[in-house]
């Protein structure tokens, strides 16, 4: 479970900044009914080695303060990197301005009370070891070796490790007393081989790109789990190169955990967040199959499924203690026993649709204003084993790692394919098939699903996008394999 | 709080920034650096009322310090407050050099250079943004108007200690936008440097006469191969799945170009194909993010064969090729297909029976090796027969083999382009586009 500190996890810097904001409250929370404000600092490390050598290095910066502001039911917001007391005064007369000039037009008016309640806490999540203190020549033997071990033959052409190390700090202030410290360390690693024979190129990577992204430092970069993994990466690269290609037609489909985690992402997360139900994306992301009505009411799959939103879970990339609304992080299900029973909508989604929703109104960063998003979305494990599920196959296919992702703006109709695929026949893995591919319409695909597996493996993405403004996300999904009966699956070509 | 002189400023406070940077530097030490910035106006709508408005001003300073082989990336917040600033420059010059000494050498150093000078400041033409935002929202009040405005300025600079200075400055809008009833929309988008409310008004006007045609009764197709007209719009969309690494000469190398056989020769494609980086367009400027200055035209594709890929300075140094100073990423920037001798106003009638697609959505690879592409429709796409639009359809799922699209299946290419700016606003407000005429193809199959 997650770390909760008890004593202040503020640095000094961030102590400035505190002071900062809260000169700014003083100075203008009688100017507007509601004023909050929300420091953002991060830096990110990109390091990476492509075929043993040295090939990427960069730093990233980022530090700068949202302030919100309400008047007349209304928000606005201004986003500033001058974080002097004239800066910070500047970006406050910039939100009020927004905030009165459209107060008129507004789509809709919120009791502050109710979106932005008071929020006293803080949160630290697990990650230990900095790269300051382990060092880049250090960092880079460790992927140095890691490009070594994927390099199991000559046919392997391209093979590159890579890491990226995050450590972002957030402070929310608020003119209701709100007062919340979130410090987060994140290291995300990837892995991946290129093999080639004639013209044929195939990739593996370790559980599809970036897909190990975790709330920790830089103490889980250990070669003891690294190294058989880069391994098997390039031997299964190789492996492909002599496969068939995926057979087309109706078969029975074991979804590999790290292949679940985009089936849940783009089929269950994106089309039950509250803001894209009411609309707010309909001339970007999309909108949505399911309606307000639908809640409490629709079976989304068969029985079997248990989907939760969890921003509790230790070291799952998107766990937190509240939102930037200042709501309190709390698991909820989304979808039990089949039956779709809560949407992600954070307080402002809430209480425009009359729904209840969960802590997920986040930003991407201080230049960004919230909206509602994804975070840990995790379907529970069930009762049945891997071995039983495959035995319970007369034909049908496994497939591991995502490599392609497709889906429509109502989150009907999708098609994704895999990095690696192994064929089932008569209850055995008979061989591996390259290139496979399924598509299907959501509803349908999750009624189709026949066993849940009873062990669960975590994975997540660095890299979801929504919003206008575009936003990044960080998000963690977690599930057991799973298997879905008489699939459309297809293979690769022209 | 927008200042029309606001670029100007930021320029001025730029110069003094870089020349107290170089100022400190030692012997044979070298450093470029590199502004993104933008004082912008983000208003977000649904049912033509405001939900979000936001206003940023950010600037962020690439750092790239060279020293004995040895090559350190840094990006930094410039806060525009100059005690701040050189506070914090002054410690980041010191943490640059201690960690460069950390790193391993780098195997393919690219020596700094001295790449000249430019200079372009695009006028400012007003109106200011929120009055922009005043006049977009008035005439949408009886419309599900759905849309995104971002307005203001936009720099880019590059400097470097060899004596190397770019600047490029705009200030633009665009008005990103749909228009629903139920659950069918037309969309468009309008863009440019100069706000015109008549202007604005024809587009929303055409923008509503599509919507007429939505108003007819759904066409639900069968999954099948189609005769198909693929407008700008949507064959921008197709234009930037190909900007995930298939024009790169590092994603050649590497295997993950999906044009790696139509380089090596083993495919041809349709002598109709024109397809170049022009940054005459005026849309980005012609450095890249190292300051390094791509050729003012380029061409990729001639005649279907696939001449030139994007090659950058690493990929030069690491393969032994001339670069053309493509960014480090080696995707277009500005990216041009030629126009081909289809009037526009004969496209319905040279489609004749099949669909017309406005736009398509969340396209991606489904076999990057054949180059086969899978993707939906959206918005306002249409069955035509004899010539007539009879109707909006269903969406659809398509999956087809790029290299037979733009290759024996490519029909025509329209005389008239239009030029479609990037309206992506991930981390900060885009620039670039590209330039594109609509396309008609036949065999576009659709499987779900």
């Amino acid at each position: 479970m997650k770390e909760k500190s008890t004593t202040p996890v503020r640095s000094a810097s961030a102590d400035q900044v505190h002071q900062s904001l809260r000169n700014l409250l003083v100075r203008q929370k009688n100017a507007c009914d509601w004023l909050g404000l929300r420091a953002y600092r991060e830096q990110s490390t990109f390091l990476g080695v492509k075929n043993e050598k040295f090939d990427h290095q960069r730093e990233q910066v980022e530090n700068g303060v949202m302030v919100e502001v309400i008047c007349d039911g209304h928000f606005g917001y201004a986003a500033t990197q001058d974080l002097s007391d004239a800066g910070l005064d500047r970006a406050f007369t910039q939100a009020l301005a927004l905030a009165r000039s459209f107060a008129s037009r507004a789509l809709h008016r919120f009791s502050f009370s109710e979106v932005r309640p008071k929020a006293q806490g803080s949160y630290r999540s697990p990650g230990k070891i900095t790269m300051d203190q382990l060092g880049f020549a250090e960092a880079s033997e460790r992927l140095t070796k890691a490009s070594l071990a994927m390099k199991v033959s000559d046919e392997v052409i391209h093979r590159m490790a890579r890491l990226i190390l995050v450590e972002t700090s957030i402070q929310l202030v608020s003119s209701s007393g709100t007062e919340v410290d979130q410090e987060f360390k994140m290291l995300m690693t990837d892995f991946n081989a290129a093999a080639k024979r004639g013209s044929e190129v195939q990739v593996r990577s370790d559980q599809g790109g970036l897909a190990r992204c975790y709330q920790s430092g830089m103490e889980d970069l250990q070669l003891d789990n690294i190294l058989p993994r880069c391994y098997k990466v390039g031997v299964e690269a190789v492996s492909l190169l002599s496969a068939e290609d995926c057979p087309s037609g109706k078969f029975d489909v074991i979804l590999a955990p790290d292949q679940m985690m985009l089936q849940i992402h783009e089929s269950i997360g994106h089309p039950l967040e509250l803001d894209r139900i009411l609309g707010d994306e309909r001339n970007f992301a999309g909108w949505s199959f399911v309606g307000l009505e639908d809640f409490g009411v629709l079976q989304y799959g068969s029985p079997l499924m248990n989907v939760t939103y969890d921003p509790t879970q230790h070291q799952e990339l998107a766990s937190f203690s509240f939102d930037d609304g200042g709501q309190r992080a709390t698991s909820e299900f989304l979808i039990k026993e089949g039956k779709l029973v809560r949407g992600l909508g954070g307080l402002e989604s809430q209480a425009r649709s009359h729904k209840p929703g969960v802590a997920n109104f986040r930003s991407a960063s201080w230049n960004r204003a919230p909206i509602d998003r994804m975070g840990n979305i995790n379907l529970l494990p069930g009762s049945s084993s891997l071995p039983e599920m495959v035995k319970s196959i007369e034909r049908g296919v496994m497939m591991y790692s995502n490599k392609s992702w497709s889906i429509d703006d109502y989150r009907r109709k999708f098609q994704f394919s895999c990095e690696y695929g192994e064929f089932i026949e008569n209850g055995k893995v008979t061989k591996v098939v390259k290139n496979p591919n399924y598509r299907g319409e959501t509803l349908g695909f999750w009624r189709s699903l026949a066993a849940v597996g009873d062990k669960i493996e975590t994975y997540g993405s660095p890299y979801c996008g929504k919003g206008e403004p575009s936003q990044i996300i960080r998000v963690g999904h977690s599930a057991p394999h799973c298997l879905f009966r008489n699939l459309e699956v297809f293979g690769g070509g022209k | 709080m927008f200042a029309k002189d606001w670029s100007q400023r930021v320029e001025s406070y730029w110069n003094g920034i870089c020349g107290d940077l170089f100022s400190q530097l030692q012997d044979s030490e070298n450093l470029s650096l590199s502004l993104s910035g933008e004082n912008s106006l983000y208003v977000r709508t649904s049912q033509a009322k405001v939900r979000q408005a936001t206003q940023v001003e950010q600037l962020f300073v690439a750092m790239v310090f060279k020293h004995q082989q040895k090559t350190y990336h840094s990006r930094q917040p410039l806060t525009m407050n100059l005690a701040q600033d050189r506070a914090h420059f002054q410690e980041v010059l010191k943490m640059l050099r201690k960690r460069l000494q950390e790193l391993p050498e780098d195997p393919y150093f690219v020596p700094m250079k001295n790449e000249g000078t430019s200079h372009f400041h695009g006028a400012h033409a007003g109106p200011e943004p929120m009055q922009i935002a005043e006049q977009m929202l008035e005439p949408t009040q009886n419309l599900d108007f759905v849309g995104f405005l971002t307005a203001g300025d936009k720099v880019l600079a590059s400097q470097n200690s060899l004596g190397q200075r770019h600047w490029f400055s705009q200030n633009s809008f665009f008005i990103d936008y749909s228009i629903y009833h139920g659950p069918k929309a037309a969309k468009d988008l309008y863009s440019g440097s100069q706000f015109d409310s008549k202007m604005w008004e024809i587009r929303l006007g055409e923008s509503r006469k599509h919507l007429e045609h939505l108003l007819l009764p759904e066409k639900v197709l069968t999954p099948g191969k189609f005769r198909a007209y693929l407008s700008p719009h949507a064959l921008a969309q197709v234009v930037g799945i190909t900007e995930w690494g298939a024009w790169s000469f590092q994603g050649y190398k590497d295997g993950s170009s999906a044009f790696r056989n139509w380089y090596d020769g083993q495919v041809q494609l349709s002598e109709k194909l024109f397809v170049g980086e022009n940054f005459t367009l005026g849309l980005n400027p012609r450095f890249n993010e190292n300051g390094e200055v791509a050729p003012e035209k380029l061409m990729l594709v001639e005649a279907g064969q696939l001449s030139n890929l994007l090659v950058s300075t690493k990929s030069s140094q690491e393969f032994k090729v001339p670069a053309n100073n493509a960014s480090l990423s080696e995707s277009p920037r500005s990216l041009e297909i030629r126009g081909g001798d289809l009037d526009t106003p004969m496209v319905l009638g040279t489609l004749d029976h099949g669909v017309y697609l406005s736009h398509l959505h969340y396209l991606n690879w489904s076999d990057r090796q054949t180059a086969r592409i899978t993707g939906m429709t959206r918005f306002d796409c249409f069955y035509v027969e004899g010539g007539k639009i009879q109707g909006p359809i269903k969406d659809m799922r398509f999956d087809v083999g790029l290299f037979k699209m733009w290759g024996p299946n490519l029909v025509a290419l329209t005389s008239q382009s239009e030029v479609i700016p990037n309206t992506a606003t991930y981390e900060e407000r885009s620039s670039g586009g590209s330039k594109l005429p609509g396309m008609i193809v036949s065999d576009f199959e659709f499987t779900l």
